[in-house]
């Protein structure tokens, strides 16, 4: 006990100390940061350039591209608007369409995209090596385009399948990949509880199968509030049955933002006491907090999340020291870029003892989780990066869609950019 | 100036399916075995005033999901029902007490029915269900509607009164004050209401003509009649007197008598266009000829209050759209219910330039055409299912007709949804389908099909869309997905339609929030769930104008 309050009192002295490691690993002049950071000053134009990061795939013509760049861009009052008026005043002269187009999709999908997703397979391997280097390794997740259709839900469940037989896992490193359970079931909702379970447990039963035989690591990602359940249900279902009963290599999603998080952690343990062997719970905040408010007061329902970010921060925590407490019945990944919260979960695991455990994992999100694994790496700590994949033009509405959400006062791209 | 304070309103919230502890389909699940086993094949009577009257021949209703399944029977209102009915209010005292009361008093007497619809919501979803075959969640939603309306009409009724009184100007020396009173010595409203939104739209119309002085006499749809019944029960228990809400089931001729009597005042309306105005000829030739039988100082003009009818509803798919969202909104839209919705889209127009490297048409139309091959169609009760049945022998047979039609005319069928033989013989089961090749002016593009068919434009430019979409006799809802701030106001302000919707499925309206109706031929403009809507129920208005001054004096 007492060796448990010192190693706490440790963690507040590392904080501000850990903020300055990342706050100096950041790059401050890359191009995205700078635009970014140009925008963030005024709320509306943010809002409007990432609109137009939103609609840049759906365009095809050089004419639509500028017309949208007039249109969304240069349309408000200020001085950045104005100057992008006079750009887009440029535009509308004989022959600069074409350029000017070309320049924009350049700045987008050659600049501001891939600091937030990954292209190409190619890119994908060399990052790979790179982070290796560093004592990085990565998981794999899918953008794509929502999945409205049996078609696309096969679509998506060949593409986890084509991943994971390509992986290139070993027993001693194997391949991380995360499933939205809502990809393979074009109908998949609550309303629809047992078709959804029914149809999306045979289709997650076959891809553990197949991460079992090429040594995969399957995560399945957290969704929006009214999938909770339906997503808990499904994988405590499919991992306690008696072909998977064994297997580590299996983990989910845990939002701290929830305030039933800590039914759902207590539930988790239990099933992985039954069980008999431990899986993994990568325990995040949660990236749906705009969507579930907006929803919630639409639908006249409170809140289900904490609505100050503190309270996520504390619950976070909360949920974090009960898991960790039951290490070895399951694992706990901390998923946040939060130096306060990553200082909190060092000293606890330092007073549990687990700190060099090999399956102590920190996990950040490529791109913008950059500046904490470079921190997280110096000292030492093992990192998983996520790391979106997809086509640029169907990533690219999911990546707008990520910063969208990201953009509120509370989000962690403002805080970032500071 | 006085102040005026607005009251608050919030929606009364959905059934929140994702929560297990509120264990929503047991609910759903207990209230189809209760009504199955207490409520299923009983014979319900007329309900005029006290009297409960049986008659030979009986509206038999069967479960569309499932044809062997008798929901139940309802006696046929006969005219002598009716008059019996209308005599008893010309004669009794409670319609005078009722249009005596104040506003007030009327409204928290609707909000005790409010509160007892809240309190059967899941019994009126299990019988919509059994009886229309709509889908649980839309059924839930439609009682959540229903005791919106109520809530919202017994709320803003008196409100509007204290609105009209206090906006009245009276300078020194002059008093001036305003009163709604009833147009008729005894104010009675037929609401002739559909089988489509049984519960809502037959309780929404109901409770502003109660809240407005009215005697209400219901007809349901023959369709929903069972339902009607028990709409008519509820507010029974609620305490509202019996010969305040009569009950007539019956087929057209009932409504036609109905709105053909001398002692009707006032007419209330959701249907087919066809019956809208045949309606309205009615009115017009009691109002102009009619009259002459009637004493002078009884003389009162029959009055239309809320005339709805039906859409040909389009939706707009721009260049730019987010094509992830527009797929599922428009299939939502267009097949949610079956189509038969009067808000539902049954167009879609696809803005496609076929320039260089587009294909934004064809890359559309494969995504929706795959979601439409995934619906699967059976019956609500099995929540796997998107598209139910349709409502009887009749509404299959016109859809039937429309998709030869759309064949004999050269219309493509894109798509069309999978359905099982074994399903389809058990109920009134079609597949949703999709055509284009549509000309413009074919009945696929220009009549109310109200079945599960969307007939599909590809046009070069927003603007050909804009007009197209404008271009049929209805005005009821439109629809626009697009990204590009200049043609979204463009569609705000150019289409032609009574509700608009940006980015969003184009059905679904709520109260407080999307007012609806629509014009043209799709109604006479009144907005339900809107305090505009109470204005048109209202009956007329009395001033009064005092002069206080004595010698000169003012007496204050």
């Amino acid at each position: 006990m007492q060796a448990k309050s010192k190693a706490c009192n440790t963690v507040l002295l590392d904080a501000p100390y850990f903020e300055r490691a990342i706050r100096k690993s950041r790059h401050r002049f890359s191009l995205p940061v700078l635009l970014l950071r140009m925008a963030g000053d005024d709320p509306g134009l943010r809002m409007k350039l990432l609109e137009f990061v939103d609609v840049l795939p759906a365009l095809y013509s050089p004419r639509e591209i500028c017309g949208h760049f007039t249109e969304l861009v240069a349309s408000g009052e200020g001085t950045v608007p104005t100057l992008l008026r006079l750009v887009s005043r440029l535009f509308a002269l004989p022959g600069m369409e074409y350029g000017a187009a070309r320049a924009l999709v350049w700045l987008i999908y050659e600049k501001l995209a891939p600091h937030f997703m990954v292209g190409d397979e190619t890119t994908l391997a060399s990052l790979k090596k790179g982070y290796k280097k560093e004592g990085a390794r990565i998981s794999v997740d899918f953008l794509g385009e929502s999945v409205t259709s049996e078609r696309e839900a096969r679509h998506f469940l060949e593409l986890y399948r084509s991943a994971i037989q390509n992986g290139g896992g070993s027993p001693k490193e194997p391949f991380h990949v995360s499933v939205k359970l809502s990809s393979l079931y074009p109908f998949f909702s609550p309303e629809n509880y047992a078709e959804s379970k029914r149809r999306v447990s045979l289709s997650l039963s076959e891809l553990l199968c197949l991460a079992e035989k090429y040594h995969a690591f399957v995560t399945v990602d957290a969704e929006q509030y009214a999938f909770r359940h339906l997503v808990e249900d499904i994988f405590c279902e499919v991992v306690s049955q008696e072909c998977f009963k064994r297997t580590e290599l299996v983990g989910i999603a845990l939002q701290a933002y929830r305030r039933d998080a800590f039914a759902s952690a207590i539930r988790l343990v239990e099933t992985a006491r039954t069980r008999g062997a431990p899986f993994l719970i990568r325990l995040v905040k949660g990236a749906y907090w705009d969507t579930e408010v907006a929803l919630a007061a639409q639908n006249n329902w409170p809140v289900p999340l904490f609505t100050k970010k503190e309270e996520t921060d504390r619950n976070f925590e909360r949920v974090f020291t009960f898991l960790a407490c039951h290490w070895k019945t399951l694992y706990v990944s901390p998923a946040t870029h939060n130096p306060e919260s990553i200082a909190y979960v060092r000293g606890i695991m330092d007073g549990l003892g687990l700190l060099s455990d090999a399956h102590l994992m920190f996990q950040v999100l490529y791109g913008l989780g950059e500046p904490v694994r470079k921190a997280l790496c110096k000292e030492g700590l093992p990192v998983l990066v996520y790391v979106p994949v997809g086509a640029m033009a169907e990533g690219m509405a999911y990546c707008a869609r990520r910063i969208l959400e990201n953009t509120s006062n509370d989000g962690f791209l403002r805080r970032l950019l500071g | 100036m006085p102040t005026i304070t607005i009251p608050d309103f919030t929606n009364e919230p959905l059934s929140d399916f994702s929560d297990p502890e509120l264990r929503v389909w047991d609910k759903i699940g207990d209230a189809l075995h209760f009504a199955r086993a207490m409520v299923l094949g009983q014979t319900y009577p007329v309900i005029a005033g006290n009297y409960e009257c049986r008659s030979n021949t009986l509206i038999t209703r069967r479960n569309p999901s499932h044809t062997d399944e008798i929901i139940g029977h309802v006696s046929l209102s006969r005219p002598c029902d009716i008059d019996r009915g209308i005599h008893a209010l010309e004669t009794g005292k409670t319609l005078k007490q009722w249009m005596r009361a104040s506003y007030a008093e009327r409204g928290a007497h609707l909000m005790r029915v409010a509160e007892k619809f809240r309190e059967r919501r899941f019994f009126f979803v299990a019988l919509m269900m059994l009886e229309v075959g709509k889908s649980a969640p839309e059924a839930d939603a439609e009682v959540s509607e229903a005791i919106d309306l109520i809530r919202w009409y017994a709320l803003y009724a008196p409100f509007l009164e204290e609105f009209s009184n206090k906006t009245l100007h009276s300078p020194r020396g002059e008093k001036n004050s305003a009163a709604y009173i009833p147009a008729h010595p005894f104010p009675i409203c037929a609401s002739i209401q559909p089988w489509n939104f049984p519960l809502a739209i037959s309780v929404g119309p109901a409770a502003a003509a109660l809240v407005s002085g009215y005697a209400v006499l219901y007809k349901p749809s023959e369709q929903s009649s069972i339902t009607g019944y028990h709409i008519a029960r509820t507010f029974y228990e609620a305490d509202i007197p019996r010969e305040l809400f009569q009950f007539f089931p019956g087929y057209g001729d009932t409504g036609s008598y109905l709105v053909r009597h001398p002692s009707v005042s006032a007419v209330a309306f959701t249907g087919s266009n066809k019956v809208r105005q045949d309606i309205q000829r009615a009115i017009a030739e009691f109002n102009t000829s009619g009259l002459s039988h009637i004493p002078p100082r009884e003389r009162h003009e029959k009055r239309s209050l809320a005339l709805e009818s039906g859409g040909k509803n389009a939706i707009i798919v721009d260049s730019d759209a987010d094509f992830d969202d527009a797929v599922v909104g428009v299939c939502d839209s267009a097949f949610g219910f079956s189509g038969q919705k009067c808000s539902a889209c049954s167009r879609l127009i696809v803005v496609d330039d076929k320039g260089e490297d587009g294909k934004r048409y064809e890359t559309f139309m494969k995504r929706l055409s795959e979601r439409v091959k995934s619906l699967h169609v059976g019956s609500p009760e099995d929540p796997k299912n998107k598209v139910g049945p349709l409502v009887d022998e009749e509404a299959v047979a016109k859809f039937r007709s429309y998709v030869a039609h759309a064949h004999n005319e050269g219309c493509r069928l894109v798509a069309e949804g999978s359905i099982s033989d074994s399903t389809e013989r058990r109920g009134y089961f079609v597949p949703p389908a999709i055509f284009d090749h549509v000309g413009f002016s074919s009945r696929l593009a220009q009549e109310e099909v109200f079945g599960p068919l969307l007939s599909v434009f590809c046009v070069s430019t927003f603007q050909g869309a804009l007009s197209l979409a404008n271009d049929t006799e209805f005005a009821l809802t439109a629809g626009v997905y697009s990204r590009s701030p200049k043609h979204i106001e463009c569609a705000k302000e150019g289409l032609r339609a009574g509700n608009i919707y940006v980015n969003r499925k184009i059905t679904g309206a709520q109260v407080g929030r999307q007012p609806f109706g629509g014009f043209g031929m799709s109604g006479n403009g009144t907005k339900a769930g809107g305090w505009d809507y109470l204005l048109s129920f209202f009956p007329v208005s009395k001033v009064v104008t005092e002069n206080t001054m004595r010698r000169g004096i003012p007496l204050e």
